[in-house]
């Protein structure tokens, strides 16, 4: 028998302890819905008027099929799903190589594994210099290497060669938030009870069998997350790209967010800019709710 | 096929930060093929750097272990027969039942229907074929248990390792597993090393017991022999519970006797009964089980501390006038109450006399049946340990 006074409504009984959470959710609900959803429904309300700062006009999806009409459309998609993908794919593999090799208590391994915070805490701007300066075409490190060693006639310029400038913003990319994965990964794989591998052994399996059936599915759920968060991350990753090519040489590092950019800052078309956000918004999420059901990365997390 | 294991002066070394610390001491061994032997000793004796080395866990520093004929002293874990049962069960906690005690079958490339097979034959004989299709975090700790053992015996080892298996385990499933152990040694055709910490352990299951001490052999034996004979002091103290009393006396040699005393009781031997190398003292050995309260050839006399009644006997924990710490297992517990004095008594041939060293130099058995001693041999005791 509760003691607690109380209404009984059409839903439920409402009394003082559903007071008290209430209230306690309410400044959440509040700060919610300032920072978070007043701004993506007034953006998203915005992407449906042409010049929304100026004379508002509504123009209802015309914005969205411009865009998903424009010839570039495609070709920035490919870009920033070529970015992301790669990004993601090879800083999991840096991370993971990596942490590895941390794993494995080899001398040195604890100052390896300081050293691998210091990418992450640089600033992007500092991160930029320091590549920019590496593959300079006439002071670079890099270039001077490559033609000591015979490998190339002539300095590249790799940030501004069309072909050459995506791999070299992927490579600064990779080298700055490699460290992401190295430390969830070598976290998981601390917490694996190492007399799993002594069984393992004594049962008769190799090295390889024993990385297949003992450290890999204990880093699944990890490894699920890192593609999740990092691939959404570096989607959406602006700063790096246009600090570091400005998008270019001819549009060939411009990925969707800079884009976005462009629409907003040099053709100053808002209308434009937001919609594409929108539309970077929906690929996402249908992405992530797709990814969510195949590989359910949550209940791994959970066990 | 159960294989014989032999060790020879194997020894182990751990250097960390320049300081090296020896783990196994020159440890010679040998168990027949199809015993259950245990290793058994306090923690840092060595009994689980043994038990790793006969894995291939451990590369011994020096010396050389055979499995039968075969020399496996440097052989990776993967080539021998050897399967074991760790400390912390080590179940894969990702996988099924079923994949768990079929994992060594898979990696060796067994074809499933023959693993399913297997797999359900260990998991009958262990009855946890209900849990077979269960993640191994669903199951009790008893369970699990059965689990890694279901692991170990579907791969039909030559020899089955175990450290330390039930460490985790209640006092009632400890006892259950105990049997059900040795009825799966009874089954099996596999040569069984056992490590514990726990006596009872290894005096209830064992054909031979190695208690080890610091790295070294203290005494090989089958469990009767290493009660009735224990080698030294140590051997005396660590197996029996409660644990062995240890008086000590002085030595007074006459022309033709000996005799040992404290201020209470006297207790004369031939002097030649004594080896030389005893001087003025000695410690004399009397199991709790042996001492009666008004009883006994020799007597003296004990405060009570504590008395613990066991149902059909009781332990009485005291000191002598002296302070030194005494034990007495007995169903006459009338009139004994803490801060009482009790008189108990003993009988010549339950005594054991250590030297200083603490090595046994002399058996009460051998005084009473008035046989010459013969000295005990430790090299004699070992061949004999081998069944």
């Amino acid at each position: 028998m509760s003691t607690v006074r109380g209404v009984d409504l059409p839903f439920g009984r409402f009394d003082e302890r559903r007071l008290v959470l209430l209230l306690c959710f309410l400044p959440l609900g509040v700060f919610f819905a300032v920072v978070w959803l007043v701004p993506v429904l007034y953006a998203l309300g915005m992407s449906l008027f042409d010049e929304p700062t100026g004379g508002a006009q509504f123009v209802g999806p015309g914005n969205y099929i411009d865009l998903l009409t424009a010839g570039e459309f495609g070709y920035f998609l490919w870009n920033s799903v070529l970015y992301a993908g790669s990004t993601t794919a090879l800083s999991l593999l840096v991370g993971l190589s990596l942490a590895l090799v941390v794993n494995q208590r080899i001398r040195g391994g604890n100052v390896l594994r300081t050293m691998m915070i210091f990418p992450y805490l640089l600033p992007t701007l500092v991160v930029i210099f320091m590549w920019r300066f590496l593959l300079d075409p006439n002071v670079g490190f890099v270039n001077q290497l490559l033609e000591n060693w015979g490998l190339i006639a002539e300095p590249i310029a790799f940030f501004s060669t069309t072909g050459l400038a995506m791999a070299a913003v992927v490579v600064t990319s990779v080298w700055k938030f490699g460290s992401f994965a190295f430390f969830i990964l070598l976290a998981r794989l601390q917490a694996i009870d190492p007399d799993l591998y002594e069984r393992a052994r004594v049962e008769g399996a190799s090295t390889w069998q024993a990385f297949r059936d003992i450290t890999l599915p204990n880093l699944r759920g990890a490894i699920l997350i890192i593609l999740l968060v990092r691939g959404i991350w570096m989607f959406n990753k602006f700063d790096i790209i246009y600090l570091a090519t400005g998008g270019g040489p001819l549009s060939a590092t411009t990925t969707l967010p800079i884009w976005v950019y462009e629409l907003a800052f040099d053709s100053i078309d808002f209308g434009g800019a937001t919609a594409l956000a929108g539309i970077m918004f929906f690929l996402l999420a249908a992405t992530a709710i797709v990814y969510f059901h195949a590989f359910q990365p949550e209940r791994e997390v959970a066990t | 096929m159960a294989t014989p294991i032999h060790l020879e002066d194997v020894r182990k070394e751990f250097s960390t930060l320049g300081e090296t610390h020896l783990a196994v001491d020159d440890l010679s061994l040998d168990v027949p093929a199809g015993s259950f032997a245990t290793l058994v000793g306090p923690s840092g004796c060595g009994k689980t750097t043994t038990l790793r080395m006969l894995a291939g866990l451990e590369i011994p520093t020096a010396g050389r272990i055979r499995f039968g004929e075969t020399d496996v002293t440097d052989l990776p874990p993967q080539e021998r027969n050897a399967a074991m049962v760790f400390q912390s069960i080590a179940l894969y906690p990702h996988m099924t039942v079923r994949d768990n005690i079929g994992y060594g079958l898979k990696v060796q490339g067994v074809p499933e229907s023959e693993r399913n097979e297997r797999i359900d034959d260990a998991a009958g004989t262990l009855q946890i074929t209900d849990q077979l299709a269960k993640m191994p975090g669903e199951l009790s700790g008893g369970q699990q248990q059965r689990v890694a053992l279901g692991s170990a015996l579907v791969q039909d080892p030559d020899i089955l390792l175990l450290d330390e298996p039930m460490s985790d385990l209640d006092a009632q499933l400890k006892a259950e597993l105990r049997v059900e152990i040795q009825h799966l040694h009874a089954e099996l055709d596999t040569t069984v090393v056992y490590v514990t910490h726990d006596q009872t352990e290894a005096m209830t299951m064992s054909d031979q017991v190695v208690l080890l001490r610091e790295g070294r052999l203290a005494q090989a034996d089958p469990p009767q022999t290493l009660f009735d004979r224990p080698a030294s002091e140590y051997v005396a103290r660590f197996i029996g519970t409660p644990s062995t009393n240890v008086l000590s006396c002085a030595v007074e040699r006459g022309e033709t006797e000996a005799t040992i005393a404290t201020g209470e009781f006297e207790l004369s031997v031939p002097a030649d009964a004594l080896p030389s190398s005893i001087d003025e003292s000695v410690r004399l050995g009397i199991r709790p089980q042996y001492l009666h309260p008004g009883g006994g050839e020799h007597r003296f006399e004990v405060t009570v501390e504590v008395v613990e009644p066991l149902g059909t006997e009781s332990v009485i924990h005291g000191r002598t006038g002296d302070g030194t710490r005494v034990d007495v297992v007995t169903s006459e517990t009338a009139g004994v109450a803490p801060n009482e004095t009790v008189t108990v008594g003993f009988d010549r041939e339950h005594a054991f006399v250590f030297d200083r060293e603490g090595e046994t130099v002399l058996f009460g058995a051998e005084l009473a049946t008035g046989d010459a001693r013969e000295p005990y041999d430790r090299t004699e005791s070992q061949s004999r340990s081998t069944l």
